[in-house]
């Protein structure tokens, strides 16, 4: 963007006008923001501008022009959503012979390396008759001036609803990065977005929250015009977590911030809208860690049902920490008192918390497996929750074969895609394997936007075609899984630039063979059963896999 | 599926596989019907599946089950391979060269597979246990940086400490303890003793070093047990990749030889 | 303190590569460079860093993570002053282990052409096992059974002949009868008819589990025309102590429709009635032990055992029975020898009475002896039908009475004259010509050539002398009469002439004219013109070789002759009584019977069974442990079998009962004595001789030295 378009827009835009400028620091002014973070786009009527269920790395404000938000579900077909780009079962065997010999090899015609989708291409989605697709559903309009998309770009969830461009429409698309910046800095936008959060989102979010899903549409008004927005910790994290790294847990812990604390007044229950918690009990000297909360979790729910039920009052039974960063809602116990718990269904009223044994602290239902205390604490503590498909592997069955890296190598151009070492806790390593982070901070500071989130699956790529090779990414992420290589000609001779002399530099990392037909080729050629790549949230699975005989 | 369930799916299946194999034989040798042939080519048949795992691993890019369904494939396909084996041979000593030749290349291959079988299924939890877990690849680069560390110490304790006791123990005991990897059969068979002695040598040390020569002596007993591990993960995980040179080139001799048998025997019977 | 020597940092760890074919010879001292290798293994190491020009200066570019710019500095004329040194790049543990399983494939691959490529260590590699002993004499060449396996084994897939062993070749030296392809070495139809004999029959025991399964794989569907090589059973290549016999019951029951476990289980039902046939002797044990020997005279010669009649053969397998002088002569040698017979000899040339009152004139018949009275044996009318004018004349006849032909009947009457003139002329040949001439019509009339033993048989070495003298009152001029009706045709009138006296027996000790050969032999009485024959005892040869001419009319000329013959031979009472004892069968075919069952080499029966193997087992009952004297309330049923005419060998009435399974079943079963199929039963049934015999041929070229 120009400087007399950041100029224009600072002056004229309310929103920028009126922002006290002052607060933001030298390094990082609003219009330094606007420059690097922002840009103006133009939607022609009909046009898609962001669609249900895709990964929103960025916020719309709209200049001029209407939009229409659709409420209803869409079909994903009728929205242009295609099955994941793979590759036909001959260009995929054609990898048997095509690949290189030489390891990093670019080639010099290749306009897309088909694994990352190029923002340019994919930017509108225009669709013949919108018009008619979205006649008979219920939508909303949103007028110049208003903010929209944000929950997505800032949570980094996926797209709640689809707009469409009702009018010719010019739309300023901020990306999550600068969204974050100015939310910091300015507290009438943190306001603004908190507020529109609230009547946007707050009440469908709770409506998901098993807890409120009994509720009338009245009562659940009444618990959203109660509910709080609280952020703990650094939304950073990954910086001052790489620094903690070689600290002892216990000093870790003490920087972790406090949500809530053992022993302490049950005041109300804790929503996690994102980021991580630590859930911990203390054990004798120490903290036990029991549980991590993600997105959708809760706290406090336990106690303040027992308060409400019985005379004899308890405190919080556990303590949550944000792990790096974590927003939550926060539900006061008035409120549940009063409009929640009593007509709450029985079956839904939580048992009592107070723990029969000091180590026996989860409720335990039957199908419930548990994650051995030392497990979850190296798990936790190392921050491993965050991945979506995480590599672990069971060195007691691991035989060193490497058929997983080759097989790595052999779907990626004769490229392994992960190192096959990393830290281990018993006989479990996590290995240096993209973990597909919740929360990729890896995408933080990517000055083109190479690392990006495949809008459909939610895994974490980089195009290789707009990655410059400045390493960002790479120092950024936590779990050392990023590697920079130098690109090659097909002879093996780097690439160099010309104007430093260099070898041109990539960044790497697993893309979940996104483009194959087989999934994940490591995890499918290990022959011992030793290799998993899992979802943390899905802690039973896990359990029931750390405990396979 | 649990390990144990599929564990007994799999012997469940290679006994009634086995069952009914050694019963058609029976019902072909009962009526005169040249069982060989039915033996034979079934354990042909068998073997080119066990071979295919091969051909599954460099195809890592195609749809074709996971790796570890063709490994338990694997593994009671080639139990079962033996069991036809000997329902084919008889119990008769096989006869000829060639037949001889293949009989022992086959038992070669399958009983080199039970002991690989072995070593994966034993060999990785040593492993896990031993201590840090290394890339294979990079055991000797490690090796030569923990040499080259230990040297350092050393030359330098020379300096701070005005003192040769742990440079002279480093010359006669240690230079050669890292120039190169020790104890491996010792290591192989999960014998401690060597590295122990080694161990006990540098503690009986103990009663010439002052405060300052100790502190550096943690530090080098601290490397030698990384060497250790070093030279562990190196037996261990030589042995994990080492059968397979036996494994691999005499399959490869024996489908030859079991090709020209099969195309003998088809044209001859 | 544990001391970790792994950094993951990207900046300290790259992408371990364990696909690649070659690594930097410097990875070991961790020094690799990061070019690395090129596909063909060769070092690519070059300088540290590419300087890049500012102005006109020279500027190093390391990069960060290799220590950042180098304290030197480019050289003057911009080349980096650090130069890789080269290593020697090495090859990856799968590369390694790549080149040996291709080592190995190419060994083993070599070791097979080289083994194509040379016949005779062809040959030898490829065979798939020793020969058995018995074919080691073969073997040192695959063709010697395998046609198609000729030359060196590369050739054999271009070859044309059938790779698998013929079994024809089998045939250059086993024999195992006409039809050798066949299951049983039997014809088709023979199989068809056995098989449908026993579709009906249910199996008695219960299959075993074994045989149950083996079952589902049966022979039994397939054709019934199937053709089994040799090779199907007889699987050779097994070493030098295989016995190619080697089956099991399993085996042997696979084409079977009807399938049993064992011999104890299921075996077919020993027949009731095992001996079919009567026995070749007509020999009533019954009668014989029971009511013979009371006597005072035969008692001492009574059997005291079986083996006094019977004893094994050589190869101890079948009972035969001891010869006729030990067995039967003490008792019966007189009979034979005609002992208080009713006729003693036999007579061969008889005189037969014409009507000389017809017979007169040109139906002359010339001199005749008045008391010529005999029939026509069927001995003369054989003789007279070598003459085709005679035997055409006694055709007319038929069975007229020569003496008394009607005057008016020409035809019979020269017929008649014909006849006599016959007779006549038969006598002068065989008086001037001797046994020659006897041969020559018997030929003639018999229809075909005799052996000498035959001749002899037959002619009992009858001398002229002795006819001349039995005719020669009767025909005093018959040298003349016979030259002239034979020259001129001339016949004489009709002469009868009276006999000369008899010698007064009173006056000399003298011996009825059968007496004077007791010992057998040719005479004639006196005045009776009829040439006798005495048998000379058992088995006397002109009897028994007769009966073996004629048993069977219809091998010879003269059918109706031939029968007459034989029942003058045959008959009840005649002389020699051959037929009180020797059976004559038709049926199976034309014999008489001279012998009691003997081994026959060529035979291969069924079933088979070692009797003196088993001799020593018997206790108490001896041979009627298993051979039961039947106790029959008809005292004659044995003889029915006999009775005159009844020559069906296979209508029997035996002596003895069926030998029962149990008393096999006691001692074969499993675990004590063999019981499998082949202990008792032959696989190649039929007749043939089992060893082709194999010699030099008289041709010469077998015999010459052979060219090497």
């Amino acid at each position: 963007m120009t400087e007399a378009e950041v100029e224009r827009l600072e002056s004229e835009v309310p929103l920028f006008r009126d922002m006290d400028k002052s607060r933001f620091p030298e390094s990082t002014p609003l219009r330094g923001i606007l420059k690097n973070d922002a840009r103006v786009r133009s939607f022609k009527k009909g046009d898609i501008v962001v669609r249900q269920g895709d990964y929103g790395n960025s916020a719309f404000l709209i200049l001029s022009g209407n939009l229409k938000v659709v409420l209803d579900h869409l079909d994903e077909t009728l929205i242009g959503r295609k099955a994941p780009q793979k590759k036909s079962f001959f260009s995929a065997l054609a990898q048997l012979w095509s690949n290189p010999s030489q390891p990093e090899v670019r080639s010099l015609d290749r306009k897309d390396d088909g694994q990352a989708e190029s923002r340019e291409r994919h930017d509108v989605i225009f669709l013949q008759d919108v018009t008619v697709l979205i006649k008979d559903k219920r939508t909303a309009l949103l007028k110049d001036g208003e903010l929209f998309g944000e929950i997505a770009a800032l949570g980094r969830t996926p797209r709640t609803s689809t707009v469409v461009a009702d009018t010719d429409a010019v739309l300023l698309e901020i990306r999550w990065q600068g969204l974050r910046e100015i939310r910091l800095r300015s507290p009438e936008f943190k306001e603004n977005v908190d507020r529109l959060y609230r009547e946007r989102s707050l009440k469908s979010h709770l409506r998901e929250t098993p807890m409120f899903r009994h509720l009338d549409d009245a009562s659940l008004d009444a618990v959203a015009e109660a509910t709080q927005f609280l952020t703990f910790g650094n939304f950073d994290w990954h910086a001052s977590y790489s620094k903690l790294r070689e600290a002892s847990s216990a000093e870790r812990m003490k920087n972790e911030p406090v949500v809530a604390v053992e022993g302490h007044y049950a005041n109300g229950v804790y929503l996690v809208r994102s980021g991580f918690a630590r859930l911990s009990e203390s054990y004798n000297h120490g903290e036990l860690t029991v549980s991590y909360l993600g997105r959708g979790q809760s706290f406090g729910l336990d106690e303040v049902a027992h308060n409400w039920r019985d005379n004899a009052q308890i405190p919080f039974q556990r303590s949550l920490r944000a792990l790096g960063y974590v927003d939550v809602l926060f539900v006061p116990t008035a409120v549940m008192d009063r409009v929640v718990l009593p007509t709450m269904p029985k079956a839904l009223m939580p048992s009592s918390p107070l723990r029969k044994t000091a180590h026996a602290g989860k409720a335990e239902s039957v199908e419930e497996k548990v994650i051995e205390p030392e497990m979850m604490e190296f798990l936790v503590e190392r921050r491993f929750i965050n991945g979506t498909a995480t590599m672990i592997i069971d060195m007691d069955r691991c035989t060193r074969c490497d058929d997983c890296v080759r097989a790595c190598a052999a779907t990626h151009d004769n490229n392994p895609r992960f190192v096959r070492h990393g830290p281990m806790n018993g006989n479990f390593m996590v290995a240096n394997a993209c973990m597909h982070c919740q929360d990729p901070v890896c995408m933080i500071g990517c000055p083109t936007g190479a690392i990006h989130r495949d809008s459909a699956k939610g895994s974490v790529t980089i195009n290789d075609q707009t990655c410059i090779g400045c390493a960002t990414c790479a120092n950024s992420c936590p779990y050392d899984n990023i590697q920079m290589v130098a690109a090659r000609r097909p002879s093996g001779i780097p690439f160099f630039d010309e104007a430093t002399n260099q070898p041109i530099q990539k960044a790497a990392k697993c893309d979940l063979c996104g483009d194959q037909i087989t999934g994940p080729a490591c995890a499918n050629a290990c022959p011992h059963d030793a290799m998993v790549r899992i979802d943390m949230r899905d802690t039973n699975r896990l359990a029931t896999w750390l405990e396979r005989r | 599926m649990m390990f144990s369930t599929r564990r007994r799916l799999g012997l469940a299946v290679l006994i009634l596989a086995s069952l009914a194999f050694w019963l058609v034989d029976h019902a072909l040798t009962a009526n005169l019907r040249r069982p060989a042939i039915f033996s034979g080519l079934s354990l042909m048949t068998v073997v080119l599946l066990l071979t295919l795992f091969n051909a599954r691993k460099k195809l890592p890019f195609l749809p074709l089950l996971r790796a570890s369904t063709w490994m338990q494939v694997h593994i009671y396909a080639g139990i079962f391979s033996v069991v036809l084996f000997f329902i084919h041979v008889g119990p008769k000593v096989p006869h000829g060269w060639l037949e001889s030749t293949l009989a022992v290349l086959f038992l070669g291959v399958a009983v080199s597979g039970f002991v690989g079988l072995g070593i994966s299924r034993w060999v990785p939890s040593r492993l896990t246990l031993s201590g840090e877990n290394l890339i294979f690849e990079r055991i000797p680069a490690l090796r030569s940086a923990v040499s080259q560390e230990v040297e350092n110490v050393v030359i330098d304790s020379v300096g701070q400490t005005n003192s040769s006791t742990i440079a002279d123990f480093y010359e006669k005991k240690l230079r050669p303890y890292f120039a190169e990897p020790r104890f491996i059969f010792s290591h192989l068979v999960g014998y401690q003793k060597p590295v122990l002695r080694l161990l006990s040598e540098v503690e009986a040390l103990d009663r010439y070093l002052n405060p300052e020569e100790k502190a550096i002596m943690t530090q080098v007993t601290e490397l030698i047990r990384a060497k250790n591990n070093l030279d562990m993960q190196l037996a261990g995980q030589g042995l994990l990749k080492g059968w397979l040179f036996v494994h691999i080139p005499l399959t490869y001799s024996m489908i030859v030889f079991a090709v020209v048998h099969g195309a003998l025997a088809w044209l001859v019977h | 303190m544990k001391r970790w020597l792994q950094q993951f940092s990207f900046k300290k760890s790259a992408y371990e590569r364990p696909n690649q074919t070659w690594v930097c010879g410097r990875t070991c001292s961790g020094a690799g460079c990061l070019v690395g290798p090129d596909a063909q293994g060769n070092c690519r190491a070059t300088t540290e860093c590419r300087p890049l020009r500012k102005g006109d200066r020279w500027q190093c570019t390391r990069a960060a993570s290799q220590g950042g710019p180098c304290p030197d500095g480019p050289l003057p004329d911009g080349a980096c002053c650090r130069t890789i040194p080269k290593c020697i790049p090495l090859r990856g543990l799968r590369s390694w282990r790549g080149l040996a399983s291709l080592g190995a494939f190419a060994v083993s691959l070599a070791l097979i052409l080289f083994v194509f490529g040379s016949s005779r260590r062809g040959n030898n590699f490829l065979s798939p096992g020793g020969l058995s002993a018995s074919h080691a004499f073969t073997g040192s060449k695959c063709s010697d059974c395998h046609p198609g396996l000729e030359g060196p084994p590369a050739r054999w897939l271009t070859g044309t002949n059938h790779l698998a062993t013929d079994g024809r070749l089998c045939l250059d030296c086993h024999n195992v009868g006409s039809e050798p392809f066949r299951p049983h070495a039997l014809p088709e139809e023979t199989l068809k008819l056995l098989t449908e004999a026993v579709l009906g029959r249910k199996p008695t025991g219960k299959l075993t589990a074994s045989l149950a399964v083996a079952s589902l794989a049966s022979r039994r569907h397939d054709s019934a025309a199937q053709q089994l090589d040799c090779a199907v059973c007889h699987q050779e290549h097994l070493g030098a102590n295989h016995d190619l016999r080697t089956i099991t019951d399993m085996q042997c029951q696979s084409c079977h429709s009807v399938q049993f476990s064992g011999f104890a289980a299921g075996h077919p039902p020993f027949p009731k009635e095992p001996f079919t046939r009567r026995t070749r002797i007509i020999f009533d044990h019954d009668s014989h032990l029971k009511h013979h020997f009371t006597d005072a005279a035969s008692a001492p010669s009574a059997p005291t055992s079986c083996v006094s009649c019977h004893e094994p053969d050589l190869k101890g397998a079948s009972m035969t029975l001891k010869p006729y002088e030990v067995t039967c002569a003490p008792c019966h040698d007189d009979q034979i020898k005609g002992k208080g017979a009713v006729k003693i000899g036999l007579t061969f040339i008889g005189l037969p009475r014409f009507d000389d009152r017809s017979l007169t004139g040109k139906f002359g018949i010339g001199q005749w002896p008045e008391d010529a009275e005999q029939p026509m044996t069927p001995f003369l009318r054989l003789l007279l039908a070598a003459d085709p004018k005679v035997l055409s004349a006694m055709g007319t006849l038929g069975e007229a009475d020569l003496s008394d032909i009607s005057k008016t009947d020409t035809a019979k009457l020269a017929a008649a004259q014909t006849v006599a003139w016959g007779i006549k002329g038969l006598i002068f040949d065989v008086v001037t010509r001797g046994q020659d001439e006897l041969i020559e019509r018997l030929t003639k009339s018999l229809g075909r050539q005799l052996t000498s033993h035959e001749q002899e048989s037959i002619t009992a070495f009858i001398t002229s002398d002795v006819i001349r003298t039995a005719f020669a009152s009767g025909f005093p001029r018959l040298q003349d009469e016979v030259i002239n009706y034979r020259t001129k045709g001339e016949a004489a009138d009709t002469e009868l002439m009276p006999s000369p006296p008899l010698a007064k027996a009173t006056a000399v000790k003298t011996a009825p004219p059968d007496v004077r050969v007791n010992l057998g032999g040719w005479y004639s009485a006196d005045a009776s013109f009829a040439l006798k024959y005495r048998p000379r005892g058992h088995a006397d040869r002109f009897l028994t070789e007769w009966m073996n001419l004629t048993v069977d009319t219809n091998k010879t000329a003269l059918p109706a002759v031939a029968g007459a013959l034989f029942d003058e031979v045959a008959g009840a009472k005649a002389p020699g009584l051959c037929a009180k004892c020797h059976s004559i069968d038709s049926k199976p075919d034309f014999r008489v019977n001279w012998t009691g069952r003997r081994p026959d080499r060529m035979e291969h029966k069924f079933t088979r069974f070692a009797h003196s193997a088993h001799v020593s087992l018997l206790e108490g009952q001896g041979c009627q442990t298993c051979h039961s004297l039947k106790v029959t309330a008809d005292p004659d049923a044995f003889a029915s079998a006999y009775k005159p005419g009844q020559r069906d060998a296979f209508i029997a009435h035996s002596n003895f009962g069926g030998v029962t399974q149990t008393s096999c079943a006691s001692c074969h079963q499993p675990a004590f004595v063999r019981a499998d199929c082949t202990t008792c039963h032959n696989y190649h049934v039929g007749r043939f001789q089992s060893s082709i015999l194999k010699s030099a041929g008289f041709d010469g070229k077998a015999l010459a030295p052979v060219a090497k």
